[in-house]
């Protein structure tokens, strides 16, 4: 028979191989060790047979008790006992009459690994065990963990798992010993900060162009405006989400709790963590609208605007009242250090969207049978729809046939509020189209007008001539009005060679207040002389920043001569417009439609960098609009050179 | 059984056989055996032997017949059949059989003779001339041909292949020889590429496929190594080959090389673009034949060409060149003019910008560029590039080589933006044609015109009730979706004459196809080619969303409008009163339609697409026209 053919070496090797193979568990070693028994109890075994199953005996039990010892103290247990049963091994074996050298040599190395593991897990701790309950003890210690495990893995690439797993546990415990510290101490501040947010059922949203803009809007705070808190958290979620950040919402509450070394402590704690999978976070405060005393109201503000200074993410503050004026709130308090703000109303979806969407879901598979639903609830959907939000949108998106009651009822609820907040709201942000069956935009405070015939308190008669010059088009009124702001009557050769950067400044901004008296811009934007390059760009000369509010200007190249200051100064404010029709009402300034409105705010939404592909940037819509713009306004300038007087 | 039955019986046998070498020599055998036995009656043993020649003299004719008679085994087969007659005399009964058969193979061997003479005779031709080249060719065909006709199946199968491997032979060395006397002309007609084009960075996607697909482009420019090297970064980007052309070369060919060089482009492979070049000589006065001919026949090369090849077909033109004659234009049915603008002040300084890592302000330099870089081109902007370390000269030199053809053709043009944008201090005023344009909507319903020529309504209502009555009638958009084919067909292209009258345009051709795709994109609702001169629906789209294709007849049409404002014309004033097009829109039209985004519905390349001018501006002029209908929409 064959098992007979076995010669006791192959047996013996097979046993030892079964051993290791089962990472040495006590059953198969137990049994091992009795077949190696019979091996050295038989009589008729040569000599070396028997020495040979004594010497794997002797592995077989440093094997196990090295694999007793890891799975001891991978359970958390005393490992000095195993380490004393290998010890007494070796000495066994030396004692023999012929020592095995190389079992004694193998015992021996894995006595000095197990004792390197019982240091190491010692090592660790014992950091842990120090930092004790101290907050940035166990902060430090938790990084000092890592720092050990990352240097023996260095040493032992292929070091067991047991201590990996041990170090890790560790490491968990260290975080929850830390969260609930800091939970202790700054009361609920950890936990908002790391609050899950889920708005994944709710698929269909917008991406507002003005919170995309990140390199721009960077260190600055952008009020959102909504009735809905709700609906203010779904839209910050879903633009963090758009561009790969998380969103972190704190309640002012938990804001004014905190100590203000707390909070940017926790801060940079969140920070470290979210670096760590490599994102970013935008922080936004609720709750800040519900806040009356004036003081208190004040100090928040401050707060967050010398946060915003810190903080490298975006911040947004969360409005439904829609008459707090946050933007001036933040932007007066830091002295001279100015802090950015600026606002921005989350409208409602439009109508067409609206119809679009609930015909794909509820009217059919075909065109024509949704047709036929949106000919049948046009009506309703007018009426009914019109002040639930993006996140009403969703909630009747899901609600299969019951969508009709569901978006009764989110529209009886919200309705005071909605009425309540459009009549607050500062008269140009764009909350809702006409197009919907409400009458809240005919209650609402109407929209600035643009008025040719004020007088600008820098107006001499000159001026006074040009803009009121019948014969003179729109844009020739812009281009002569300009060259003459900017030249004062002088020639080009004064306002490159005589005049100071302050006085160059000064009328760099009364052009601009013409300019944006016939865009239709309520505010004058602020102007910026830039001394080195702007942005990224060397070849950049103008920038509008701040969503329209900031202008800035490349002194080198507005310094060289009137033209070049008139045309990137035309260049920038059309941009200025174009941002602030976004989310401001229509007004047709210069025969623009609102199809045009509508694909500015989409291409700004996906706006094309120049450090591309140079056409794809200079041939999008907003850029050749701009472009466009100052070109037809020199040559209008031009074409009706004779018309105008200067003298 | 008696030796006579078995002698019967295998009579019998290899009667009803085949006579195979197999069954012949078995039956041969067994009648040995009879044979070998000494008391055989003399009856028996002649009989026996009378079969055993007659079945080897059919076995030999079979075997020869089934090799295909070579003469090698014919001669074998004779000598045995010799003897067998020499042994038995001439009284057997077989001798007639193996009479026949002798006569029969000599008759083989006779015509595989004649065949090898004939060939012998075919390869002794003059391999210098041309017709006695293809008198050759066409002589062994005949011959091949004759030969494998049913009554010479007899012919020697190695002689029939030897003489298909020596037509195959004659080909080769017929092309060898055509490719050797003709090499002077291919030379002349195709043109290469300087291989320092590959290197070069900076070019003009006038050419893009998008806007030209199906039309011949005449292509305007002051220099003609710029239509080339742009058309060269053109292919090469879209993976294909181009072939240059030169005109007058091809035109002055004679009958036989015109022959070889037509085939020689006409079997190239499919994913070709060509550049025609030469024209202007190729009509100088010094040719003999009348320019006239000359004229047609360049037409109808051209449009073999277009109607061959599935790439673009790029003729280098001047303004006013006889190509615009309605001789050479009669021939072919599309052609587009582009002018080809020269690169744009912004990009030739950023361009030096970005190459020049040391020079970080090239704004001290505008005042050099401006005067020395107006006439480079991209070709000249890329060698100037080259030559980094002294790029003012490089650049001043081309400059100064092609300025005098630059200004002439600047002077030529109606306005200047068409070729040179408005920041150059070189480029002209804009010459605006002040009339005021007449709205002549006659052989249109009274309906459609009581829109149109309603001036109370704004321009976008005007235009879109009146497209709107032309596509729906009184019936509903989805009884526009039910229509006949042919119906649609007729309605989508009233539409598009209907707004041909509202841009003043003239009528383009319009193809309402089945199902229409792009290269990237597998369903498109509409394009527009040849920068208005075709315009194509898809005609799946209009069944499936009709109002879909309101929208994309105006948007096509938009597109045509928007090609009428820039290409060479003058300036309209009415451009601007009924579309608010100003001059700069027109050059921005101008010089998006020469770097087109191409569509991608997927990444970046979206954006791109969607918000590139010519694109953003049509959509925006649609959606007006749409809103402005919206209401009698709903009515419906």
């Amino acid at each position: 028979m064959p098992q007979d053919c076995i010669t006791y070496p192959e047996k013996i090797e097979k046993i030892y191989k079964d051993c290791k193979k089962s990472d040495f568990i006590y059953n198969t070693v137990q049994s091992g060790l009795e077949k190696l028994k019979e091996i050295i109890e038989d009589k008729y075994a040569s000599d070396e047979n028997k020495l040979y199953a004594k010497n794997v005996k002797t592995s077989l039990m440093v094997g196990l008790c090295y694999a007793e010892c890891k799975r001891s103290n991978f359970e958390g247990e005393n490992v000095e006992r195993s380490t004393s049963i290998i010890q007494k091994l070796i000495d066994n074996e030396k004692k023999l009459e012929i020592p095995n050298e190389t079992v004694l040599k193998q015992t021996e190395k894995e006595l000095v690994a197990l004792n390197e593991s019982v240091a190491f897990m010692n090592s660790i701790r014992g950091v842990l065990l120090t930092a004790g309950s101290d907050a940035m003890a166990l902060i430090e210690g938790k990084r000092q963990v890592e720092r050990l495990i990352a240097e023996r893995l260095k040493t032992y690439p292929n070091s067991d798992d047991y201590c990996d797993v041990i170090a890790k546990k560790e490491i968990a415990l260290a975080e929850k010993q830390i969260k609930e510290k800091f939970n202790n101490s700054f009361p609920g501040l950890y936990d908002s900060l790391f609050r899950e947010i889920d708005f994944s059922k709710y698929k269909y949203c917008k991406i507002f162009s003005a919170l995309l803009d990140n390199d721009i809007f960077q260190n600055s705070v952008l009020v959102l405006l909504s009735p809905y808190e709700e609906e203010i958290i779904f839209n910050a979620y879903r633009q963090a989400d758009f561009i790969s950040k998380k969103l972190v919402v704190i309640e002012t509450e938990v804001f004014e709790s905190a100590s203000e070394d707390g909070f940017s402590f926790c801060l940079s704690q969140l920070i470290n963590d979210l670096k760590s999978i490599n994102q970013n976070a935008i922080i936004l405060f609720v709750g800040l609208d519900k806040v009356n005393a004036k003081t208190r109201k004040e100090k928040l503000g401050k707060r967050i605007a010398r946060l915003s200074k810190e903080f490298l993410g975006q911040i947004y503050i969360a409005d439904t009242k829609g008459n707090n004026n946050f933007v001036e709130l933040i932007k007066n308090k830091e002295g001279e250090n100015i802090a950015r703000a600026r606002e921005l109303v989350l409208a409602m979806p439009e109508i067409e969207d609206v119809e679009n969407l609930l015909s794909i879901q509820f009217g059919g598979a075909n065109d024509e049978e949704r047709q036929i639903f949106l000919q049948e609830n046009r009506d309703y959907i007018k009426s009914v729809m019109c002040n639930l939000g993006y996140l009403g949108l969703n909630k009747v998106l899901i609600a299969s046939n019951r969508w009709k009651n569901i978006a009764e009822k989110l529209n009886k609820q919200e309705l005071l509020t909605f009425k309540k907040f459009a009549e607050d709201l500062d008269g140009n942000g764009y909350l809702i189209s006409d197009k919907w069956l409400t009458d809240v935009n005919k209650k609402r405070k109407t929209s600035t007008f643009y008025d040719y015939d004020i007088r600008f308190d820098f107006s001499d008669e000159v001026l006074d001539n040009i803009l009121s010059n019948a014969n003179l088009s729109i844009k020739a009124k812009i281009g002569h009005a300009v060259t003459y702001c900017l030249g004062c009557g002088n020639d080009d050769s004064n306002y490159a060679n005589d005049i100071d950067t302050d006085e160059r400044l000064v009328r760099i901004t009364n052009a601009a207040s013409v300019i944006a008296r016939y865009l239709g811009l309520k505010k004058v934007p602020r102007i910026e002389f830039s001394k080195g390059t702007l942005g990224k760009n060397a070849s950049l000369i103008g920038l509008c920043c701040e969503g329209g509010a900031l202008i800035k200007l490349k002194a080198s190249y507005c310094e060289k001569s009137l033209q070049n200051t008139k045309e990137v100064l035309l260049h920038e404010m059309y941009h200025s417009m174009q941002h602030i029709a976004v989310y401001e009402p229509y007004m047709g300034m210069l025969g623009v439609t609102k199809n045009r409105y509508k694909d500015w705010q989409e291409n700004f939404n996906c706006y094309i960098d120049c450090g591309g592909n140079y056409y794809n940037y200079y041939l999008q819509l907003v850029e050749a609009d701009a472009e466009i713009f100052v070109a037809d306004v020199v040559l209008e300038e031009y074409s009706s050179i004779s018309v105008v007087k200067y003298n | 059984m008696t030796y006579q039955d078995k002698i019967k019986q295998i009579a019998l046998k290899i009667e009803n056989s085949e006579f195979s070498f197999e069954e012949s020599s078995k039956a041969v055998d067994e009648l040995n055996k009879i044979l070998a036995d000494k008391d055989i009656s003399i009856e028996n043993k002649s009989s026996a032997e009378d079969l055993r020649d007659k079945i080897t003299a059919r076995g030999l004719f079979s075997s020869c017949k089934s090799e295909g008679y070579p003469e090698s085994s014919c001669k074998k087969a004779l000598d045995i059949l010799a003897s067998i007659i020499a042994r038995r005399g001439a009284v057997s009964v077989n001798s007639r059989l193996v009479n026949d058969i002798i006569q029969r193979i000599n008759n083989e061997l006779t015509i595989n003779s004649e065949f090898s003479k004939k060939l012998k005779k075919i390869n002794e031709f003059d391999s210098t001339k041309e017709n006695e080249f293809l008198q050759a060719i066409s002589e062994t065909e005949k011959l091949i041909k004759n030969y494998e006709k049913s009554e010479y199946e007899q012919l020697d199968r190695d002689l029939l292949t030897y003489a298909h491997k020596k037509l195959n032979e004659f080909k080769v060395e017929y092309n060898k020889f055509r490719e050797k006397r003709y090499s002077a002309y291919i030379k002349t007609v195709f043109l290469k590429v300087p291989k320092e084009y590959d290197n070069y960075k900076y070019f003009l996607g006038v050419f893009s496929q998008a806007y030209y697909n199906n039309c011949v482009i005449s292509a305007v420019s002051f220099n003609e190594e710029e239509i080339i090297f742009n058309a060269y970064k053109q292919s090469q980007k879209d993976g294909k080959s181009l072939l240059i052309i030169d005109l007058s070369s091809y035109l002055s060919l004679k009958e036989d090389a015109e022959k070889y060089i037509n085939e020689k482009i006409f079997t190239e492979n499919n994913n070709l673009d060509v550049v025609i070049i030469g024209v202007e000589n190729a009509f100088s006065p010094v040719m003999n034949v009348s320019q006239n001919e000359l004229l047609i026949k360049a037409g109808e090369f051209i449009n073999e060409l277009a109607k061959k090849i599935n790439g673009r077909i790029i003729v280098s033109n001047k303004l006013n060149n006889l190509l615009d004659s309605p001789l050479f234009q009669g021939q072919v049915v599309k052609v587009s003019q582009i002018i080809v603008g020269v690169p744009q002040l912004s990009l030739v300084c950023q361009a030096l910008q970005n190459e020049n890592k040391e020079n970080n302000d090239i704004d001290t330099e505008k005042e050099f560029i401006q005067n020395n870089c107006y006439a480079i081109g991209f070709l000249g902007l890329n060698k100037t590039i080259e030559n980094l370390s002294n790029w003012k000269i490089t650049a001043s030199k081309i400059n100064s080589i092609n300025k005098q053809s630059f200004f002439e053709l600047l002077n030529n043009l109606q306005n200047t933006y068409s070729l040179i944008d408005s920041d150059w201090k070189i480029a002209g005023e804009v010459k605006v044609d002040q009339g005021e344009r007449e709205f002549d909507f006659s052989g249109f319903d009274s309906e459609v015109k009581q829109f149109a020529e309603n001036t109370k309504l704004s321009i976008y209502e005007r235009i879109g009730r009146g497209l709107y009555v032309i596509m729906y009638k009184n019936g509903t958009e989805s009884d526009f979706a039910k229509l006949s084919d042919e119906e649609i067909t007729e309605r989508l292209k009233t539409g598009c004459y209907y707004l041909c009258r509202w841009f003043l345009l003239k009528e383009p051709i319009v193809t309402v196809v089945a199902d229409l795709k792009s290269d990237i994109n597998s369903n498109v609702a509409g394009m527009c080619c040849g920068g208005g001169k075709e315009i194509m629906l898809n005609l799946s789209t209009a069944k499936n969303s009709p109002y879909y294709m309101f929208s994309t007849v105006a948007h096509e049409m938009f597109h045509a409008y928007q090609h009428k404002t820039h290409n060479g014309e003058k300036f309209n004033k009415w451009y601007f009163d009924y579309f608010g097009t100003t001059p700069k829109r027109s050059e921005f039209y101008r010089i998006n339609s020469q770097n087109y985004a191409d569509f991608y519905t997927v990444d970046d390349r979206y954006a791109a697409y969607r918000y590139q001018i010519l694109e953003a501006d049509t959509n925006i002029f649609t959606a007006d026209v749409c809103d402005a209908i919206e209401d009698i929409r709903r009515v419906n």
